[in-house]
């Protein structure tokens, strides 16, 4: 019934955890029982972006181990009361947990939700082997730079060899501006280098500053960036959304221009 | 034009620059093979078809698919009269 997502890249810093955020936040608004679980062991941010360090009490580590139930673990949303958070140990490492146990918690939560959402570690380590153990589907971040997608290349290659078939691409802090200029590789670049299938596109967008200070996901609601994260939830819910579309209106010296350029 | 990009006087952008070099990276990697050989590997290629069939080198696409493991080769053949009329061969 429930669908276990990891949020990966390879690449630190691209925006996995914002988008993890984002996108549990994004599917409790339409609805759905959502369980956003960060499975950066030793190094949590999950908690901060979502807005709920202060009621930390139990983590991951301690379902694993049994020092708690997971219920006891879970932190219900300010906002929404079908979202749920479960944090991650911050005094722990990666080694503290295997990918059987990961396995068996995902299992657990599947009968109470119907996305469960991972935010993985960057790397290709055992952090990332643990987030990927449970998961039936991935989503995986990049923005248009040489490393990042490089970054991206090889993930995608290392979740075929784990079996998870469902792989999809979103590309985060687009700049329209500089596609148009053609310092930035337009997102169709992107999808042909990677060969994977796109779930969205993010424009690089100040909002998204604002909303992780704040600690409120989407709470600017009608941002570019925040509008493509709704759209991604709707996608991941099956319906059918097409790409935001960034085409600025040319002048007559840029049409000129370009003429000439080609 | 293009001899003016060609010597360098005209500066290519920067998104196409960064897109030639992610594709030729991407390709030895996915090869498990050095940058120099796979660019050695195309061009011998190239001319091991050119020495029966006249190819159109500006055209070339040469792509590593993952699952199943397979490479994909686009040579464009110059026609006789009309020149840029391709044929698409996938070895």
């Amino acid at each position: 019934m429930s669908e276990v997502i990891v949020v990966t890249s390879g690449k630190g810093g691209v925006g996995k955890t914002t988008t993890a955020a984002n996108i549990g936040t994004g599917l409790a608004m339409l609805g759905k029982k959502v369980a956003v679980v960060d499975t950066d062991i030793g190094l949590r941010n999950l908690d901060v972006v979502m807005g709920l360090e202060n009621r930390i009490v139990y983590n991951l580590v301690d379902v694993i181990y049994g020092n708690c139930r997971l219920k006891q673990a879970m932190i219900r949303d300010k906002r929404y009361n079908n979202l749920y958070l479960l944090p991650s140990a911050q005094t722990k490492d990666k080694t503290a947990v295997t990918p059987e146990q990961m396995i068996k918690l995902t299992e657990e939560m599947g009968s109470y939700f119907e996305y469960i959402i991972l935010d993985c570690p960057a790397g290709i380590e055992q952090g990332f082997k643990n987030a990927i153990a449970g998961a039936s589907r991935a989503i995986v971040v990049t923005t248009p730079e040489v490393s990042a997608i490089r970054d991206a290349d090889r993930i995608i290659g290392l979740l075929e060899a784990n079996d998870i078939s469902q792989i999809e691409l979103i590309i985060n802090r687009i700049r329209p501006d500089m596609i148009q200029k053609g310092d930035m590789m337009s997102v169709d670049d992107v999808i042909e280098i990677l060969a994977v299938h796109l779930l969205g596109i993010i424009p690089d967008d100040q909002q998204i500053v604002i909303a992780t200070n704040q600690g409120v996901p989407l709470s600017g609601k009608n941002s570019p960036a925040e509008q493509g994260y709704i759209n991604i939830c709707r996608r991941i819910t099956g319906e059918e959304i097409p790409f935001l579309n960034f085409d600025i209106k040319k002048g007559i010296f840029r049409k000129m221009t370009e003429l000439f350029r080609n | 034009m293009l001899f003016l990009a060609r010597n360098g006087l005209v500066k290519r952008k920067s998104g196409s620059v960064a897109r030639n070099r992610l594709k030729t990276v991407l390709l030895s990697e996915r090869l498990d093979c050095s940058t120099d050989a796979t660019i050695m590997l195309k061009n011998d290629l190239v001319q091991a078809i050119n020495k029966y069939l006249p190819v159109d080198k500006t055209g070339i696409q040469i792509q590593f698919q993952q699952n199943p493991p397979m490479m994909l080769a686009r040579i464009p053949i110059l026609q006789e009269k009309d020149s840029r009329k391709d044929y698409v061969k996938t070895v």
